[in-house]
This record gives C-alpha cells, sequence and structure tokens, in this order.
C-alpha cells in the first residue's frame, strides 16, 4: 500500500515513464524473437534485465576504476613536466 | 557519359583559390568545392580511372566500385556540412587545412595501390595535425605533436609493410589480403592502418587529440581519419579473426571512459572508439551481412558524429568551456543546440527511427547469426553503454542537472545551426527510409530493420539503461579529473628521451664545458700570448725592418738628388756607358 502511495505521489511525467518501460516488458511477452541469438533471449523482460543490469554495473564498474586507479589530478602531466 | 573527376583535385585546386583570395570571399569557395564533389560522386562511373606512369611504377589514383562509392559518398555529404558549419571562421589557415585534409582522405579511399594510399595517408596525417594547432593554445600544441608523432609511427609501419611486401611479391597493387596466407608485412601494414583506426590499445591519440581541435576542425577529423581507416581495413583486411576481437573491445573500452569523463568532447571521442569498434568489428567477422553491417555504420556514423562534434563545439563555442562541471542548466539559453545534439544523441545510441537503429543492429545481428554471440553481447553491452553515456549523460549535465551558471554566451552563427540541421535531418531521414543507405551497401541487404521484434527490443534496452541511469545519476556525476589511458605510455617514451637527454647527455656536456674552462681556456690563453710574443718579435721585425730598409734606401736616393745638370750628366753618361760596355763585351 505504501509503494502505491509513493507511486500515487510522484510527478506525471514519471509516472509515464514508468508506465512506458512496464508496458514494454508486457509486450515482450506477447513479441518474442522470431530467430533468438542465444537462449536466454526467448525469456521475456531479457532484455529489460540486461539492460538495467549492464547500466548500473557499467556506472559502478567505470566510476570505480576512476575513484582506484584511472583518475588524476587535471594537471597530472604538467606536474610530471616540471 | 560522364567522365571521373577526382574529389581531391576540387578540394586542392579549393585550397589554392583560398589562400590567394581574401577571406571574406575565399570562404565561400569550401563548400561549393564540396557540393561539387557531391556531384561528382554521384555522377562517376565505375572503374578504373586516372592510371599514371611514374618512376616506373604504375599508380592507379580512381578505384571506383560498390565499397569506395559508399565512403566517398558520405565523405563529400559531411564536406558539405562540415563546411557550413566552417563558414564563418576568418582563419584561412584553418581552411586549407580542412580542405587539404579531405583531399587527402578522397585520395586515400580512391587508391588503388600502395604508394598513392601512403601519399595521401600521409596529406591526411599532416593536415589534420594543422586542425589541432590551429586552435592556437599550449595545450592544442602539445597534443599535436604527441598525435603528429604518433601517426608518423603508424604511416612508417604503413610504409615498411608496403616496402617488404613490394620486394616479396612485386607488386604495388592494394588488394585484400587472406588470413591464411598473410606475411609479416601484411601485419606491419595492418598495424599501419590499426593506428589511423584507434584499434587499441594503438587508439589514446584520438581522446588526447581532438578535445584539444579547433571547434570546427574536430567536426571535420571525427569524419575523416578513423573512417578512411575502416575502408582501408575493409579492402585489405576482412575476415581477420583477430579484428573482430579487437573491435568488440574497443566498443566496451570507449563507453567505459566515456562514463567516467568529463570534457563532453573527449566523451565523444572516446565515442569514436566505441563506435569504430562495431565497424572494426564487422570487418574481423568478415561475412557478407558484418560488410554491409560495417559499411551503413559508417555512413550513419560519420553524419551522427559530425553532428554531436558541432553540437558539442557550439557549446564550446558559446560557452567557452567543454567540461560538464562548468556547464549546466544550459537549456533555457541554447534550446535548439539541445535539439540537434538529441537527435544525435538518439542516433547513436539505436534508437528506432534514427540513423544508428537501422546500421548497428546489421553488425551485432551479423555477428550473432557468423556464430559468435559473445562479441553479439559485448556491442549489446556497449549499446547499453553509448546511451548511457551519450544519450542521456552528457545532455542531462550539460543541459540540465543544475542552475544556469549565469556565464556569457558567446553569440552563435546562423551557419553552425543550418550545419546541426542539415547533419540531424539526415539522421532522421536515414532512420525512417534505410534504403537511402542500403542500396548503397555493396552486398544484398536481407536485412530488415523494421520488425516488431527489433523495434521493442531496442526499446526495451534503451529505457531500461535509461532507468539504470536515473538509478545512477548521482554515482553517475562528473567530475574535474584526468583519467589515465594508453597515451600515458608514449608521454613516458617521450619522457624516457628527455631523461636520457638529461643524464648522459647533458652531464656529458656539462663535464666538457667544465673542463674547458678550467683546463682549455687556460691552454687557449697561453697560446694567445705566445702567438702575440711572436706577432712582436717575429711578424713586427719582419715588416719594420723593410719600412726601416725602403726609408734608408730613400733617403740615400734623396742625397743623389743635388738639383745641378752636371751631376745628372755625368750619372747619364756612366749609366749609358756601362750599359754599352756590357752589351759590347756580352
Amino acid at each position: 500500500m505504501s509503494f502505491f502511495k509513493q507511486f500515487v505521489c510522484e510527478p506525471f511525467l514519471k509516472k509515464a515513464m514508468y508506465a512506458v518501460l512496464a508496458v514494454m516488458v508486457v509486450l515482450n511477452f506477447l513479441i518474442l524473437p522470431p530467430h533468438p541469438h542465444f537462449g536466454a533471449e526467448k525469456i521475456p523482460g531479457f532484455w529489460a534485465f540486461f539492460g538495467l543490469g549492464v547500466a548500473v554495473a557499467l556506472a559502478r564498474l567505470a566510476k570505480g576504476a576512476a575513484h582506484t586507479f584511472l583518475g588524476k589530478d587535471v594537471d597530472f602531466y604538467e606536474k610530471n613536466e616540471k | 557519359m560522364t567522365a571521373f573527376i577526382h574529389p581531391s583535385i576540387l578540394f586542392a585546386a579549393c585550397a589554392l583559390i583560398v589562400i590567394f583570395l581574401p577571406v571574406k570571399i575565399g570562404r565561400w569557395f569550401p563548400p561549393i568545392a564540396a557540393a561539387l564533389a557531391v556531384l561528382s560522386v554521384l555522377t562517376m562511373p565505375q572503374g578504373s580511372h586516372a592510371t599514371l606512369h611514374y618512376l616506373g611504377m604504375t599508380l592507379s589514383l580512381g578505384r571506383v566500385d560498390a565499397l569506395s562509392l559508399v565512403f566517398a559518398h558520405v565523405f563529400a555529404i559531411q564536406a558539405v556540412i562540415g563546411f557550413i558549419f566552417a563558414f564563418h571562421i576568418k582563419d584561412r589557415a584553418q581552411h586549407v587545412a580542412a580542405l587539404m585534409y579531405i583531399a587527402g582522405a578522397f585520395g586515400s579511399v580512391f587508391a588503388a595501390d600502395y604508394p598513392t594510399l601512403f601519399i595521401f595517408w600521409e596529406l591526411m596525417s599532416v593536415s589534420s595535425t594543422f586542425l589541432i594547432w590551429l586552435r592556437r593554445v599550449p595545450a592544442s600544441t602539445k597534443a599535436g605533436f604527441r598525435y603528429f608523432l604518433f601517426h608518423t609511427l603508424g604511416g612508417l609501419m604503413l610504409l615498411a609493410g608496403l616496402l617488404l611486401r613490394y620486394k616479396a611479391t612485386g607488386s604495388w597493387a592494394f588488394d585484400a589480403v587472406s588470413p591464411a596466407s598473410a606475411q609479416f608485412y601484411d601485419y606491419l601494414i595492418m598495424i599501419g592502418f590499426c593506428v589511423n583506426a584507434a584499434v587499441i590499445p594503438l587508439h589514446a591519440w584520438l581522446p588526447d587529440a581532438y578535445p584539444e581541435a579547433t571547434v570546427t576542425g574536430a567536426v571535420f577529423m571525427s569524419a575523416f581519419t578513423t573512417k578512411t581507416a575502416v575502408y582501408v581495413l575493409l579492402r585489405g583486411f576482412s575476415g581477420f579473426e583477430i579484428l573482430g576481437i579487437m573491435g568488440t573491445l574497443m566498443t566496451l573500452y570507449g563507453v567505459v571512459y566515456a562514463t567516467i569523463e568529463n570534457d563532453a568532447r573527449r566523451i565523444l571521442a572516446y565515442h569514436i572508439v566505441s563506435q569504430v569498434g562495431y565497424m572494426v568489428a564487422g570487418i574481423g567477422i568478415g561475412t557478407a551481412m558484418t560488410i554491409n553491417g560495417t559499411c551503413a555504420h559508417a555512413y550513419a556514423h560519420i553524419l551522427y558524429k559530425g553532428l554531436l562534434f558541432m553540437s558539442a563545439g557550439t557549446l564550446l563555442y558559446a560557452a567557452g568551456t567543454s567540461k560538464l562541471t562548468e556547464l549546466g542548466g544550459l537549456f533555457q539559453r541554447l534550446p535548439m543546440v539541445f535539439f540537434w545534439y538529441m537527435v544525435a544523441a538518439v542516433s547513436i545510441s539505436g534508437v528506432p527511427l534514427f540513423s544508428g537503429f537501422i546500421s548497428k543492429t546489421i553488425t551485432i545481428a551479423g555477428a550473432a547469426e557468423a556464430h559468435h554471440p559473445w562479441l553479439a553481447i559485448g556491442m549489446e553491452i556497449a549499446a547499453v553503454g553509448t546511451f548511457l553515456s551519450v544519450g542521456i549523460k552528457l545532455p542531462y549535465f550539460a543541459f540540465f542537472a543544475k542552475k544556469d551558471p549565469g556565464m556569457v554566451l558567446t553569440p552563435i552563427p546562423l551557419n553552425m545551426y543550418i550545419a546541426m540541421g542539415i547533419g540531424g535531418f539526415l539522421c532522421f531521414f536515414i532512420g525512417i527510409y534505410p534504403n537511402f543507405l542500403y542500396r548503397l551497401l555493396p552486398n544484398v541487404v536481407e536485412y530488415v530493420p523494421y520488425t516488431p521484434w527489433h523495434v521493442l527490443q531496442s526499446s526495451i534496452l534503451l529505457g531500461f539503461t535509461g532507468l539504470g541511469f536515473y538509478i545512477m545519476r548521482n554515482k553517475l556525476k562528473p567530475e574535474a579529473k584526468l583519467n589515465l589511458d594508453f597515451d600515458y605510455f608514449y608521454r613516458m617514451v617521450g619522457r624516457v628521451v628527455l631523461a636520457v637527454a638529461r643524464r648522459p647527455v647533458e652531464v656529458i656536456d656539462l663535464w666538457w664545458s667544465e673542463s674547458y674552462r678550467s683546463g682549455g681556456l687556460k691552454g687557449m690563453l697561453k697560446i694567445a700570448s705566445g702567438s702575440a710574443w711572436f706577432d712582436k718579435a717575429a711578424i713586427d721585425g719582419v715588416v719594420d725592418g723593410s719600412a726601416y730598409t725602403v726609408q734608408k734606401i730613400g733617403r740615400i736616393a734623396a742625397l743623389a738628388q743635388t738639383g745641378r745638370l752636371q751631376d745628372y750628366l755625368s750619372a747619364a753618361l756612366v749609366v749609358g756607358l756601362t750599359v754599352f760596355a756590357l752589351i759590347w763585351f756580352i
């Protein structure tokens, strides 16, 4: 119930976006790949899971790399030149 | 009957005109030359043209076939768009550099032999360096040098490969190499091409240099260098499996960096690496379908990437910065820039109705159908990353995210908007009318992009990527940081050279200067005083002595001048008699 209440309070655009995502997943149950490239593609909602999972994982991994070993100060190379 | 007019001639001639005319008039010519190039490409007959015999070689400058025509077609269109975008530029040198650069690109596409290819290849390399330098700020000067040195390295690989190849085969012809019979020299040539195609780990010049180029220079460079390399790889090395793997790695590598970069143009530069990855992968897989996919994607990519660089460049032009940390909230003041940026962003992301959708999916489907499911999965992951970073992150943090920073914006010239409008229209047009592009492709197209499944699959994938961004939006906030890449290593090479110059060379030089100062200088002083003594005693003695002698003789001669006539007569008589006696007796 609280989830529903929270949903009602969200701005319209946000609700519309969620609705579109939900409708697409529902459609996925009706429209399945005629020639799946790999087995998992036949599972409805696979690409939804894939898109969300990859986006979150990529953000975490890339930012993690930037915060540990890739990210340096902007003048990193200039400092070393002197 | 139509004749073959090499587009490079049009651009080179135009460069000459621009050099000699006042820039106010001269700047009208590049868009005209580009429009003529479009006409020339549309009317040129297929076949082998412009064959020259030079220094015992047969050079063929005009190989026109389905493959070269696809690239020439889009090169010419993008040249028109690029020169309209650059119309307001008052710096004559920038127009000339861009014209010669495009002349190089066309020359490379139509070259049927390695020497011709090499010359045009290097023309591109040199003139594109000027597109970086002509921004005339210290960062671009340095980046330009790194860019040029790295491309020279790639060019030398190509040169070494083609010379060794000639020695082994006796042929200069630039034709397809079979992966089974590829030799060492073929791989050298391939590595030379891979430098320009920004294949990792040879890619770092691209995100290093493009963001430092001029606003308009980056638009040209985003279209021609990597895509010429894609063309030559396609021509020479299709079916090399290593390219399939490297291409897929490129698609992933580019999006990881794009996710963490701060500079809008650097994000786009990493996306060139990523998008060219799709093309390189298609070349590596090498089926008729993936080759079509590569050509189609190169075509679509040139247009949307040009539009991305135009809109990001316009941001830089107007706001004076392209760093996301310094931008934000500009939607109200630059709505049309946002609009055209988004057209390009949805195109690159593969949103249905836009060009990326009808091109990218061919390669992915082709990879899966050629039984490379892992490559297809890798490319799907990259598609998510593309929409995440270019489709949502960049515009969100540049145009929304925070309040308008209130910076003074430089007014944007109309020609920039016109160029973006043409680019944007084409991105949409190709998206809704894919046959415009498909009928140019070298192989028969059996791919239908607009099936319910394809549209739904792309929509779900991108929709949920958006949800992923929404969840991670705080984590994805851009930071003013520099991210290490492979340029670290070639900057290291520079530093090693500097260290060698500092340590042994400078030390020896110092030691030599010191020993000269303490020992050598004293020796020199001694020698100098010795020669001064010799000068005084010997040289002066001789010179002074002869002067004294002359003086004495003069004095004696003066004594003989008595002024009395009888003395002169007797003297004359003595001389006369002496002469007579000498003649008589001898």
